[in-house]
């Protein structure tokens, strides 16, 4: 009865993960080439701080696009397998 | 009559499953957008965002572990408590309308998760507050069920 709808519901949801995962992979990106141009500026400038926190966050964006992208998507087909029958 | 009880917990029963798998689809499309909020705040150097959305992540999954674990068990237990001590058809009738009662709550409560899963990746508080209200008042409508079948039980007679 509610197939329809679910099946709506998934091609939405489907659209919005797409969009959301290139819009992810665009900022990741742009945020990569930041860190980038702040470590090579600490680098040039002798700022040994500046380097190591464009370092650390160059890895936190890795860390956090491999959770988006290797984590979210084993969750999800965790959560479906303990999608529970009906209780009444 | 009973007939059109079955009918109705079959369409309730399809109803769970939708809502269900909505509950995991919008809740995976949350925590992604919950990961992008994290490293937006990451580029710009901004805590505040990256606790926002760590602690959405964890709602998110809160929310989904208990309406995918929690409702199920809480309805399961109302249901169990509900069974009718006494026979006859207007007993019969009762219970299918019972399971029919129990079923409506147990579905309006999943559908509250859903709503308040959506709105925790939209960053919406107030949603979530009702809407975990709504949920206390169908837990309520549920106990108050139970309490009825016994009552019922006792005017009409005990087998």
């Amino acid at each position: 009865m509610f197939d329809p709808v679910m099946e709506k519901l998934t091609e939405i949801a489907q659209d919005a993960w797409l969009f959301l995962a290139g819009l992810l992979v665009m900022v990741a990106l742009l945020g990569g080439l930041f860190f980038a141009l702040q470590g090579a500026a600490g680098a040039a400038f002798g700022g040994a701080r500046s380097t190591s926190m464009a370092i650390l966050g160059g890895i936190g964006i890795a860390i956090l696009v491999l959770f988006a992208f290797l984590v979210i998507p084993q969750l999800g087909e965790l959560l479906r397998g303990l999608q529970p029958p009906p209780p009444f | 009559m009973t007939g059109v009880l079955d009918l109705f917990v079959v369409f309730l029963s399809e109803g769970w499953a939708a809502l269900a798998g909505a509950l995991v689809l919008f809740g995976m499309v949350g925590i992604l957008v919950q990961v992008l909020k994290a490293v937006s705040g990451t580029v710009i150097g901004s805590k505040v965002a990256w606790a926002n959305a760590l602690s959405a992540t964890v709602g998110i999954l809160f929310i989904i572990l208990f309406g995918l674990m929690g409702v199920p068990a809480l309805s399961r237990a109302v249901n169990v408590t509900s069974e009718m001590t006494a026979c006859g058809p207007l007993v019969d009738l009762g219970a299918a309308a019972a399971q029919v009662l129990g079923g409506l709550a147990a579905v309006r409560m999943l559908h509250t998760f859903v709503r308040s899963a959506m709105s925790i990746a939209a960053g919406g508080s107030n949603v979530v507050a009702s809407a975990l209200v709504e949920a206390g008042e169908a837990l309520i409508g549920m106990l108050i069920v139970v309490v009825a079948g016994p009552l019922a039980a006792y005017f009409f007679g005990n087998c």
